[in-house]
């Protein structure tokens, strides 16, 4: 019996230990922050030597595993918010075919791929350092004594117009009123940076919902693992019909990993506190961002790359 | 389909997947020899296979030659045409600023030599040597250096381990009035794919060519791996389908298996 294993689609044998703690790894966020865990699993994979496009259409197989056990694990727990999500699917569904022309675009403008990189960087770090600064006050705010008279708390020019908005909504699991327009708006907002990105987006997904949904976290974890599983699903066969990237070996083993892990993170999440979480995960998606700049600004092993992955 | 079809289906696929392996057939017995101008090669195992948990394997070489004289030993695989991005600097950023196509460069190139190797020149000479290639193969670069490129293909293909030369590889003993054995043994890299490999000896006799004798090398792909690869090809929508269908079964089995858990909800 040996530790390794041969990709039939990558063309390589990987050291399957390694593999399999890569799943569970990420299956464990994806579990514990309701993110799909694309933007930590395909710059993971292709650090072991998968190829990029092999690494990003394998991993979109995996996180439906992953998301499916993860949806399953928040739905028994009564956190997810299937109208919310079902609103927020619709926008990123608009959002990702124009995004996808958008790449388009892009790719026979130039250099398409250092656009992906670029936007990565600034969207994880803008993301990871507010959440982060945000979360740390919170946490900070919490051990302080309380103000003895606190004063009205005067209602910003964002609260305004969502209330101005017309068809409001009571979306009951999450607690909150609003109109089903902000919802499909920044669900195709995401969609058009997740199709940019390559990825499910749920790492953009989650501070939008908790942000400017305001969505209580709990119910945000397993809405947006809702919304990550359909986006995933699709990606997954458009990748194995047009570009015949799925390498199912890979994601059977990454998948394996992965939904052990987003169960162990489903059942930590519930124990850990809502400002805890965020600043876990700003901490990740921070330096994921901190990954992708350096190697952005390092001298690369190699000047060449396979083309058509990024 | 109704569920009761589709789900023996699924776990027929995750079955073969854990037992394919299982299925992996030895290769057949006899040795392929091939014996010209007094040159005999043997290689063994005759037949490379790859199964779900090859990890790259060992080939050994070997066969006879006249007493005195030196044997290179090349292994080439098919030749490719690959599209590369080329990545140069702008500004303080690494990013990607063109396109390189390198044509008719094998996909594979490994040769062992003796102890007593000869330069490169020579062995470009002989046409062998990872030097030689560049005499077959075309680069196209715009702007570029086609020299620098095929440098940059070569550091490429050497640091994935399908570019190598093993100097002192090879090893000789006695075998009999004016004759002696040689043995090398090569080790196959974990990212080999199927195809025909061609198998070369070049015997040297004062560094100069004495005689050349050529063989082919059949690499495939085992039982499980060819159906994974055949479906992943030719019926690339249903294989989509399949891989979504077999995650979704897997991720609600790990759910129900959790369900009963210490601490489930």
């Amino acid at each position: 019996m040996s530790w390794y294993i041969y990709l039939p689609i990558a063309h390589q044998s990987v050291f399957l230990p390694l593999v399999l703690g890569s799943g569970f790894v990420v299956g464990l966020l994806s579990g514990l922050f309701g993110v799909g865990g694309g933007f930590l699993m395909t710059p993971l994979l292709i650090m072991i030597g998968i190829p990029p496009t092999v690494a990003a259409a394998s991993d979109s197989n995996q996180i439906v595993a992953a998301s499916a056990s993860g949806t399953y694990a928040h739905y028994r727990l009564g956190n997810v918010d299937f109208k919310m999500g079902l609103y927020l699917l619709a926008g990123g569904v608009i959002g990702g075919t124009g995004g996808v022309q958008l790449i388009k675009l892009l790719r026979q403008a130039g250099d398409a791929d250092f656009v992906i990189q670029i936007t990565y960087v600034v969207m994880l770090g803008v993301v990871g350092g507010y959440m982060l600064v945000e979360s740390l006050q919170s946490l900070r705010a919490s051990k302080a004594p309380a103000p003895a008279a606190p004063a009205p708390a005067q209602e910003s020019a964002y609260s305004r117009l969502l209330g101005a908005l017309p068809f409001q909504t009571n979306f009951a699991k999450s607690g909150i009123v609003l109109s089903p327009v902000v919802p499909l708006f920044l669900g195709a907002l995401v969609g058009v940076l997740a199709a940019i990105m390559g990825v499910g987006g749920g790492f953009i997904m989650v501070p939008v919902m908790v942000y400017l949904l305001r969505m209580p976290m709990h119910v945000v974890v397993g809405t947006s693992l809702f919304q990550v599983l359909f986006t995933c699903v699709d990606v997954t066969i458009m990748q194995a019909w047009s570009n015949h990237t799925v390498d199912f070996i890979l994601a059977l083993i990454l998948l394996l990993g992965s939904t052990i892990g987003a169960q162990v993170g489903a059942r930590l999440s519930s124990k850990l506190k809502a400002d805890q979480l965020k600043v876990l995960l700003a901490c990740v998606v921070v330096l994921v961002m901190v990954k992708m700049l350096v190697s952005l600004l390092l001298t690369p092993s190699s000047l060449l790359s396979i083309h058509g992955g990024h | 389909m109704k569920r009761h079809a589709v789900l023996p289906l699924l776990g027929a696929i995750l079955l073969a997947a854990i037992c394919g392996p299982l299925w992996a057939a030895e290769p057949a017995a006899a040795l392929p020899s091939a014996a010209a101008g007094g040159i005999k090669l043997e290689l063994d195992p005759p037949l490379m296979t790859i199964g779900s948990f090859y990890a790259g394997k060992p080939v050994r070489f070997s066969g006879e030659i006249g007493a005195g004289q030196e044997v290179l030993l090349e292994m080439r695989g098919p030749q490719e045409d690959v599209t590369f991005d080329l990545k140069g600097r702008v500004g303080p950023f690494w990013m990607n600023r063109g396109l390189v196509k390198v044509e008719n460069a094998p996909i594979l190139y490994l040769l062992l030599l003796p102890a007593s190797a000869p330069a490169a020149p020579n062995l470009q000479a002989l046409g062998l040597g990872t030097a030689h290639l560049q005499e077959e193969a075309k680069v196209i670069s715009p702007g570029h250096d086609p020299k620098d490129i095929f440098t940059s293909f070569l550091e490429f293909k050497q640091a994935a381990g399908l570019y190598r030369q093993v100097p002192g590889a090879i090893s000789y003993a006695p075998a009999g009035p004016g004759r002696q054995s040689f043995s090398a043994v090569l080790d196959l890299p974990s990212s080999l794919t199927a195809g025909q490999y061609q198998v070369t000896a070049t015997v040297l006799q004062n560094g100069a060519p004495a005689g050349r004798v050529a063989q082919a090398y059949l690499v495939e792909d085992e039982a499980f791996l060819k159906l994974v690869k055949d479906l992943a090809f030719d019926r690339a929508l249903l294989f989509g389908v399949l891989c979504v269908l077999i995650a979704l079964v897997t991720g609600a089995v790990m759910g129900v298996l959790f369900k009963g858990g210490k601490g489930g909800h």
